[in-house]
């Protein structure tokens, strides 16, 4: 266990760094922030000026070296278009992004397991074939237009819902959230719909095929046969082991909705880090975009990790594998 | 005494009489824009969207209107010119800083010389105070400026420096370098709100960077208090975000409509349009800088827009308002040069180019290309209002004089590194008047691309004329309006002469607006929300 731990934590050193070199490659080749940033009025001097402000005059392996001097000490650097430590800004953006991707993917957890598992147990019934045709429209829909057509539906021509924005906030227990208020809740349950529609149908049909499978299986035929309840052998068996396939893709779905809401976030206008993403990179703030993606990266290796770790705990299989090798 | 003591109390009175005339229900006006300010630090970065947030909280001497174009005087109450160098100006009594402390020559010193000293600023003001050469209390409540060259149009750019407080304690020695100071107000003390941009209709309340910012009137304000109790100034860059804000009623005016939603917005019966042509030309400019150019082939290797009467084709071959009312639904107004009417410096006797491809046919049969060149046409994909699709519009225009045009966009991150390194052959760009008059935007344009001096800066096509240099030259030190405004016009006429520019249009600025509310369109496209007011 200890040893996969490091491993898991050596990869993540290792994916961090590759990244943050691509980003800043990537960057340097897409343009000069300078060219951005600077008034096309402004004097050569002024130019010059901006650009030894923004350390941008020295060769790139040195801009380099010179981020990675800071960051290996807690410090990522200073927004180029806000001139505020980047970690700052970072953690201004966080909370709007983690309420409105875990509300999303509550919404979608919520909905998509259990029906998926009526419409995998009853795939011939009505309402079987009506999940699965709403989960065929869920994912064919792009996000953006669905976004749209809600705010048109919601916010406009039937105005219940506010367009765009986070709510008031309001701390309890240490934590400040737009999820303590009503008027925060009626913000974001539009966006959080939208961002979780799509992961919904997709975890639908995970569920419906997963569940398939199962029934099917040998081991389920038995407990029938034993006379096992129903209920009992869906819950127990069917659901339980469904769940193995269900978790892995649970876990890529959660961190995408909490790193890339960038679309929702947009049409939305929610201030979260998504938004924040698109805007930095169209002026180029790189430290931004470095701190913003590597944040991304460490969220996508700790939430793989903890679904390993869920796997060995739930699936029967592995965990017999792992008190025999013990 | 007692003739002061007369006009304090008519001032008292004006005052009342403007208090009254703001109705009680006035209370938070909720902006949407496109771009919001990076900073509340008045000297941190000079762009367009912190030109917005710093007229709202941070006079400067003087304030360049966008609607009618006039110099109005703000922090300075008066000035005059005495020889052609120096300027006295006298500073308005009542202005106070949020502390009660009243405006002194010794701040007005501080903040110009700030302006060359804001750490680690991405993009300095300097180049408006370039020709300052001294500064100096005159004593009385009055500051005396020696420039060092007659400069017309001093006042004009004053009036994009805020003045701050002076925090030093003492009263600075101007010089063009640091004045002797070696520590400079932080950016991050006025974003955090620990340092008071200065004095405006409204203080900062709270800057939550790319998000929103929340303003408060300042009731200590010397001048006409604003209608509104405090503005909330969203970040909304997405255009269809941005239309369903304000139809969703999350906002009450938004900025930069997009052309596809302006007939929503008229049919609704609940918002409405606030307009002006602006000062932004959004043009073409031919490469004329190299003798081979890079996106140009089928011409035996030579660059066919050195010869104007290429040049002229191209302006025959553009049908401006067709442009203007189809793919810009009317919201732009076909351009003859490059400053826009209604500003300084505009020849009322040009007319846009008439359309007439068979002429233009004709010109490049004529230069030897009678069946045309190919040619690739590049334009910024997200940087102008409709920009994309005007650029398709005039692809299509030019295949019609027998060009053979592909059109090739980058997106505004990377498309002026491209056409700063001349890698372009004929590219599509905008360009506004900073300073709200013609000189600098001529300068800018149609001024020979010279960095070390300043000129040319947008002019990547490096269009070049002896004579328009010259009258642009002789502008620059001209005092007397009418003298210096002939000298624009002379420079106007010969880029027009010359085929320098294919200029295009200039774009209107477009406000979307909830009735009920007066929001003032401005050619600068600034965003002043202290003239806003019910109605």
């Amino acid at each position: 266990m200890l040893s996969f731990v490091l491993q898991r934590l050596l990869q993540s050193v290792v994916v961090v760094f590759v990244l943050s070199i691509v980003l800043f490659v990537g960057v340097w080749l897409i343009g000069n922030p300078a060219d951005i940033l600077i008034s096309s009025e402004a004097s050569e001097a002024d130019r010059l000026a901006a650009i030894t402000a923004l350390g941008l005059d020295k060769p790139l392996w040195q801009q380099y070296l010179i981020f990675l001097g800071n960051a290996v000490q807690g410090d990522w650097g200073t927004s180029f278009v806000y001139k505020e430590p980047v970690t700052s800004i970072l953690l201004q953006r966080l909370p709007a992004s983690l309420e409105l991707g875990l509300v999303a993917f509550i919404i979608a957890i919520a909905v998509s397991v259990p029906a998926g598992l009526y419409a995998g147990l009853k795939p011939e019934s009505p309402l079987g074939r009506g999940v699965m045709a709403f989960s065929l429209i869920g994912v064919s829909i792009p996000t953006f237009w669905q976004g749209m057509l809600l705010i048109v539906a919601f916010g406009i021509a039937l105005p219940i819902l506010p367009v765009g924005d986070r709510g008031q906030v309001a701390t309890h227990f240490g934590i400040t959230t737009s999820l303590w208020t009503l008027d925060g809740w009626s913000h974001v349950v539009m966006p959080a719909f939208s961002l979780a529609l799509l992961k919904m149908s997709l975890l639908m049909r995970v569920t419906r095929a997963a569940t398939m499978e199962i029934s099917r299986l040998d081991f389920v035929k038995f407990a029938y046969a034993k006379g096992v309840r129903g209920r009992k052998v869906v819950v127990r068996h069917i659901l339980r082991n469904a769940l193995v396939p269900l978790i892995t893709v649970t876990g890529i779905e959660l961190a995408n909705l909490l790193a890339y809401g960038v679309i929702t976030e947009t049409v939305f206008s929610w201030p979260g880090l998504g938004k924040l993403l698109i805007n930095s990179i169209k002026v180029l703030d790189r430290p931004l975009i470095v701190a913003q993606l590597t944040y991304t990266a460490l969220l996508f290796i700790f939430i793989n990790f903890i679904v390993d770790i869920l796997h060995m705990s739930i699936d029967p299989r592995v965990k017999s594998v792992l008190r025999r090798a013990a | 005494m007692k003739k002061l003591s007369l006009a304090s109390f008519g001032v008292a009175l004006a005052t009342a009489t403007s208090l009254s005339a703001v109705p009680a229900a006035a209370e938070q006006l909720r902006v949407g824009l496109a771009a919001l300010a990076t900073s509340v630090d008045p000297h941190f970065h000079r762009a367009g969207y912190n030109f917005d947030l710093r007229e709202n909280i941070s006079d400067a001497l003087v304030y360049t209107n966008g609607v009618n174009g006039t110099v109005e005087p703000r922090l300075a109450k008066s000035w005059e010119i005495q020889g052609d160098t120096k300027w006295v100006i006298a500073l308005e009594p009542k202005a106070k800083f949020d502390d009660g402390d009243g405006l002194g020559a010794d701040d007005v010193i501080y903040s110009i010389c700030r302006v060359r000293n804001v750490p680690n600023s991405p993009g300095l003001f300097s180049s408006f105070i370039a020709t300052i050469a001294n500064i100096k209390d005159a004593g009385d409540g009055k500051i005396e400026i020696d420039t060092n060259k007659p400069d017309p149009n001093l006042l004009r750019s004053l009036s994009n420096i805020g003045i701050v407080q002076n925090p030093t304690g003492r009263t600075l020695a101007y010089d063009d370098k640091t004045c002797g100071n070696d520590n400079w107000l932080e950016t991050a003390g006025f974003n955090s709100g620990k340092v008071s941009p200065g004095i405006g209709h409204y203080r900062v309340k709270k800057f939550t960077p790319d998000v929103e910012i929340e303003l408060e009137r300042n009731d200590q304000y010397y001048g006409t208090p604003p209608a509104y109790d405090s503005v909330l100034v969203k970040s909304l860059p997405d255009n269809s975000a941005r239309i369903a804000a304000l139809l969703g009623g999350s906002v009450d005016v938004i900025n930069a409509v997009p052309i596809n939603s302006i007939d929503s917005i008229q049919s609704s019966g609940k918002y409405h349009l606030s307009s002006k042509p602006s000062t932004l030309l959004i043009f073409l400019l031919p490469d004329q800088g190299q003798e081979k150019t890079p996106k140009v082939s089928g011409t035996d290797g030579k660059n066919p827009f050195l010869d104007p009467r290429v040049r002229k084709a191209l302006n025959l071959a553009i049908n401006r308002e067709q442009i203007a009312e189809t793919v810009m639904g009317g919201m732009a107004q076909a351009a003859s040069q490059i400053i826009v009417d209604g500003v300084f410096g505009h020849e009322p006797d040009l007319q846009p180019y008439a359309y007439d491809p068979q002429e233009a046919k004709r010109l490049l049969a004529e230069a030897g290309y009678p069946n045309g060149f190919s040619l690739t046409l590049n334009a910024p994909s997200d940087r102008y209002v409709n920009g994309a699709q005007v650029a398709q519009a005039v692809t299509a225009m030019l295949s019609q004089i027998g060009l053979n045009v592909t059109l090739e966009t980058f997106p505004f991150s990377i498309y002026f590194t491209k056409a700063s390194a001349y890698e372009f052959s004929l590219y599509l760009a905008g360009a506004a008047a900073d300073t709200g008059e013609g000189l600098s935007q001529m300068i800018n344009l149609a001024g020979t691309r010279n960095p070390d001096r300043g000129w040319g800066g947008a002019n990547r096509g490096r269009y070049s004329s002896k004579v328009t240099d010259k009258a642009l030259e002789d502008a620059q030190s001209t005092l007397d309006d009418a003298e210096r405004e002939e000298l624009l016009r002379t420079a106007v006429a010969e880029v027009y002469k010359d085929d320098g520019y294919v200029p295009l249009y200039h774009e209107f600025g477009v406000w979307g607006v909830r009735n009920g509310i007066h929001y003032d369109a401005n050619a600068n496209l600034t965003n002043i929300f202290y003239t806003a007011r019910p109605e």
